[in-house]
């Protein structure tokens, strides 16, 4: 990653202005080309720095509901039941993480329309691997920010 | 918040094209006029339905190669003034309370992102000499198995 890329990486995290020309203005801002700006973006997602420019949606703000959830599952079927988590639309995230005398290792995320559906989608992943689960929604939101500094 | 808000970002959720008028793009995609994209959208974002528009990038490749989930059994009436000093951090990027449950003790949640283990220790440390708590775990992210946008 060059050092334009690096900046524009950080001016992508504090946002982009919906405007005609959302490139222009960023370029503006680093005093380069609209072009460059343009090409150094599609050269960041092409080797795979950026996943996708797009809106970061509240999903709470648009009436969904989530949760963060954790299973203990033998090291031997982690693979299996990843794949299987994921096959999920509604699980965005999901990760393995590993702490001694921490029972759960695979810590997913789930988003649903409503509350019936997040729990039809977790009892279905309960019974489709049938390891012990627990549910840990937010209670309390202090902090969701930009997610890092380059 | 109407079907045709729901239409453009479902429209746009995996991402807008990189080019100089992408919303002109997805407005004519979409039958209807550039600025009116525009305006919802920026509805929407005053609104807080949108966070903000921005990259969402692999953590991984670009060498932030730590990411720890630092959970802490914070007293319940602490957690209040414990969760807003632990956001003040800039390298806790998430800071959330979240139950107790079954077996599992822990109640607020930071993440926290750095280049290297040792750099999430050292801020973990400090953040624990500052809200005076040493009952956490790290548990840090070993393998990613998924990370993609929320779908509706």
């Amino acid at each position: 990653m060059n050092e334009l890329q690096k900046k524009i990486l950080n001016e992508l995290q504090i946002g982009l202005q919906v405007v005609e020309r959302p490139f222009l203005e960023l370029s503006k801002r680093l005093g380069v080309d609209e072009d460059v700006v343009i090409s150094e973006i599609r050269s960041l997602i092409n080797d795979g720095y950026i996943r996708r420019v797009g809106p970061i949606i509240d999903a709470t703000a648009l009436g969904m509901v989530g949760t963060l959830a954790a299973i203990s599952v033998p090291e031997e079927e982690l693979y299996r039941v990843a794949t299987y988590i994921n096959s999920f639309d509604e699980v965005s995230h999901n990760y393995l993480r590993v702490a001694e005398g921490i029972p759960y290792n695979l810590w997913f995320t789930v988003s649903a329309k409503d509350r019936d559906d997040l729990d039809e989608i977790l009892d279905e992943i309960r019974t489709g691997i049938n390891y012990p689960l627990i549910e840990l929604p937010t209670r309390r939101l202090f902090k969701i920010g930009v997610e890092f500094r380059l | 918040m109407d079907r045709t808000d729901l239409e453009i970002l479902k429209r746009i959720q995996n991402g807008i094209p990189i080019v100089k008028k992408p919303f002109s793009e997805i407005a004519e995609s979409m039958g209807l006029d550039e600025g009116e994209v525009l305006d919802r959208l920026n509805k929407l974002l005053d609104e807080g339905k949108i966070r903000r528009f921005g990259a969402s990038i692999a953590h991984l490749k670009v060498g932030i190669d730590a990411n720890a989930m630092c959970v802490w059994d914070v007293p319940d009436d602490r957690v209040e003034e414990v969760g807003l000093i632990c956001a003040n951090f800039s390298e806790v990027t998430h800071c959330y309370e979240r139950p107790r449950v079954d077996d599992w003790h822990y109640n607020l949640f930071t993440m926290v992102h750095g280049k290297s283990r040792e750099e999430c220790e050292e801020i973990i440390k400090q953040i624990s000499n500052e809200i005076g708590i040493d009952n956490f775990i790290i548990l840090f992210s070993e393998r990613e198995y998924k990370k993609t946008g929320i779908r509706f």
